[in-house]
């Protein structure tokens, strides 16, 4: 559980990074989309909490393979949802007409972004009191407090990673890949620790997402053209 | 004590957004002092979430108290950014080896990762303080507090992404949510109404108010006047030696630097010729001396009109010569626009696209404007204070001349306005017959690179030119060949003449030699880092 702890802790504040580098590029000024993004992510962490907290704890582990499938897909797709969404509506208000001064052509983009940031901020949220329960019920108090701690270290490994190799040695496509790749890891693990949990179609769809993630790492450079020729071209 | 759930809510709100907003402070400082504002937020988010962690762990073993915890913030918070300009000054006295202008891992950075330690302690405490909030709370409803305590980190955030409207300086930012902190220590610490402490609370601001301003000013006058001089032309460092800490009675004496803190970058005005001249840094990065930006400027605005264009002349009809529409991307300072205006008629329409509304201010300002010619004011002139990035998206008119005249990109930020995403959307605004041009200060490989970038983008004929060290790209997307000739244009020059035009190295035409479709370039999506150099060879 440490290591499943680590991995979705890691991935989550990666998925940030990304998106407030997504939108550091549309939108520019770098340091205040990555305040704003930062604090957007630790409120909606705390939502998440409070939303299982409130929801109760019953099917915890039927839940937390849908928020990893569901961060898993997101987080592959990243880049081509968030910054393909933003032309995608942008063109589309400006093949109706819209003139290129509108706010059409840049609020709906905006509010979707910043969407993205509180979904994958309120799911990650979700994540920990699961793994915390799951360990409660294994190793008791000390156990559930010991993944509270390995998730802070998972974020700051997670934090120093993106910018010293994720941005800066796999770019945004093959970095959200490779992220969402570890995310379908953390699944397999846990679907390997609760064999109860584990069907054939969890396991085709975790494996597949894994395999789609390599792809996508592999193929970076013909991936990146192609978004860069949609957005930009 | 039983407190209601509001003022629980309330409080968690109220520490949440100090302990954020030193982050914030810290991070920001840092990135200022380091340029690297991706590595610098990651890091300074991270380790900070990760001291957090430490804190609540720690909690169970350490005996304190509420107000305890809100003392030491207090201190933390008001201490901390005058403490990472002073550790910075050691750093460029003792410590520096002056190989900062390269993207990457520097000596510098592992100073900073020593600077972390208030960060590191901040969010220590904020932990502690997490912990000990939850004896506040009534039994069950401490992910409630939690929830509230995350919002007002979110709080922190928008009022920081807000606040730079301001134009506070970081060392102000601190001190105003320090103020939040002591309030709550002397509350919770039942001495709100003890005249001893309100006193040593009332004098450690006193104190801290002018602290935080005359460090930033002793700091940034040692970064300025420390007469280590630095060249980087031709391959060389001279170093002069560096003004120990025990001659800093003399940066006394020394010119202040005035500062402009606008949203986007820090704008510092650096005197020199006893005031009459001075030196323009964004960021800390020199962008020109009043001395001799002349030459710069001529070459940059003329010389492609030189190449291109043998039908432009001054004061020509509209009729005889196409009148060239001019666009230039940076240049907030007016100095290139003025050059450009010498034409007259010929080019009556200039699109000036600059970011940082504070800049354009000062080009209009009356300092600037007797050196600009008033440019920024002229009715040829268009001012647009938006995002280049973001405005060339939206646009859909096409230009004989873009001229990108931005700081040099030694960031991930930087290197955005450096991409092929970025000059793609340039070239779609530039006529077939007309140019782009840029100032590359550029090493062997950097030069590769930016060229496969443009090719990719969509240029096919390139030129470098060099003057004194300064060196500029030409760019166009047509196929005939650049007119080497000089040609007088009839208007006033300070520095351009035929004499340049023979000195060799001036001009290197780079032809039409593509790169290979499989040369790597600098993409918005996945940056590569370019380096400072002596340019084009």
């Amino acid at each position: 559980m440490a290591l499943v702890t680590i991995l979705v802790a890691f991935c989550s504040i990666v998925y940030e990074l990304l998106l407030a580098q997504c939108l550091a590029i549309v939108w520019g000024n770098t340091v205040v989309r990555y305040s704003l993004t930062i604090g957007l992510y630790l409120f909606s962490l705390g939502m998440g909490a409070l939303v299982f907290a409130y929801r109760g704890k019953e099917h915890s582990l039927s839940l937390f393979l849908q928020i990893e499938a569901a961060l898993t897909g997101l987080g592959i797709l990243l880049p081509f949802i968030v910054l393909g969404a933003d032309q995608a509506l942008r063109l589309g208000f400006l093949k109706l007409g819209v003139a290129h001064s509108s706010w059409l052509l840049w609020l709906p983009s905006w509010i979707l972004m910043h969407s993205v940031i509180l979904i994958i901020g309120l799911l990650s949220g979700a994540e920990l009191p699961i793994l915390m329960d799951l360990a409660r019920n294994d190793g008791g108090e000390k156990a559930a407090h010991r993944i509270l701690g390995i998730d802070y270290l998972g974020t700051f490994l997670g934090a120093i990673a993106f910018p010293l190799f994720i941005y800066d040695r796999l770019g945004i496509v093959a970095g959200a890949a490779l992220t969402g790749g570890l995310n379908a890891v953390a699944a397999f693990l846990v679907l390997r620790r609760f064999r109860a949990y584990a069907t054939v179609s969890r396991y085709c769809f975790f494996g597949g997402a894994c395999l789609l993630s390599l792809a996508f790492v592999l193929g970076e450079q013909e991936l990146r053209h192609l978004l860069v020729e949609f957005l930009f071209g | 004590m039983a407190r209601s759930k509001a003022s629980v809510y309330g409080l968690a709100m109220a520490v949440s957004f100090c302990s954020m907003a030193y982050e914030l402070v810290l991070a920001k400082t840092l990135v200022f002092l380091t340029d690297e504002i991706i590595l610098w937020e990651s890091l300074s988010i991270g380790l900070f979430i990760a001291a957090i962690g430490c804190g609540i762990f720690l909690a169970p073993r350490v005996k304190t108290e509420f107000w305890a915890v809100e003392r030491a913030l207090t201190l933390s918070g008001l201490l901390a950014v005058p403490f990472l300009l002073l550790l910075h000054m050691y750093y460029r006295i003792y410590l520096a080896d002056y190989q900062t202008h390269r993207l990457g891992i520097s000596s510098l950075d592992w100073v900073m990762v020593a600077c972390q330690g208030p960060n590191v302690l901040i969010g220590l405490l904020s932990g502690l303080e997490l912990t000990l909030l939850f004896k506040f709370a009534e039994e069950g409803d401490e992910a409630r507090v939690i929830a509230f305590y995350n919002f007002g980190a979110l709080l922190a955030s928008v009022m920081f992404a807000l606040v730079p409207l301001t134009g506070l300086e970081n060392s102000q930012l601190a001190l105003l949510a320090s103020l939040i902190n002591a309030g709550i220590a002397l509350h919770f610490g039942r001495v709100a109404t003890d005249q001893r402490y309100l006193a040593a609370f009332v004098s450690l601001y006193l104190v801290c108010l002018p602290l935080g301003k005359v460090v930033e000013q002793i700091h940034r006058k040692n970064y300025y006047f420390n007469p280590i001089t630095l060249s980087l032309r031709r391959g060389a460092i001279f170093q002069t030696g560096p003004l120990p800490i025990s001659r800093l009675a003399d940066i006394w004496r020394m010119p202040s630097i005035e500062r402009i803190n606008s949203p986007y970058q820090a704008i510092d005005l650096v005197p020199e010729n006893e005031g009459h001249e001075f030196r323009l840094f964004l960021d800390g990065h020199f962008q020109f001396t009043t001395l001799r930006e002349r030459y710069y400027h001529e070459i940059m605005a003329h010389v492609p009109i030189m190449l291109t264009r043998s039908d432009i002349k001054f004061g020509s009809s509209p009729v005889s010569s196409p009148p060239l529409k001019a666009l230039i991307l940076g240049g907030g300072d007016g100095m290139l626009a003025r050059e450009l205006l010498k034409y007259g008629d010929a080019i009556p329409s200039i699109d000036l696209v600059e970011l940082d509304p504070h800049m354009i201010e000062l080009g209009k300002s009356l300092r600037f404007a007797h050196r600009n010619d008033s440019s920024l004011s002229h009715p040829n002139v268009t001012v647009i204070t938006e995002d280049a990035f973001t405005w060339l998206r939206q646009q859909k008119k096409v230009y004989d001349a873009v001229y990108v005249d931005f700081p040099y990109p030694f960031t991930f930020e930087g290197l955005r306005i450096y991409s092929v995403e970025f000059f793609k959307l340039v070239s779609r605004r530039i006529r077939r017959h007309g140019f782009l041009v840029l100032d590359t200060p550029l090493e062997d490989g950097s030069q590769t690179l930016l060229h496969a970038t443009l090719a990719l983008a969509g240029f096919s004929k390139f030129l470098g030119m060099r003057h004194d060290g300064e060196t500029f790209l030409l760019a166009s997307q047509d196929d005939k060949p650049f007119h080497l000739k000089f040609r007088r244009l009839g208007i006033p020059l300070s520095a351009l003449d035929a004499e340049w035009f023979r000195t060799p190295g001036s001009l290197f035409d780079l032809g039409n030699n593509l790169p290979s479709e499989e040369a790597p370039v600098n993409s918005a999506l996945k940056p590569r880092k370019l380096a400072l150099g002596d340019g084009w060879k």
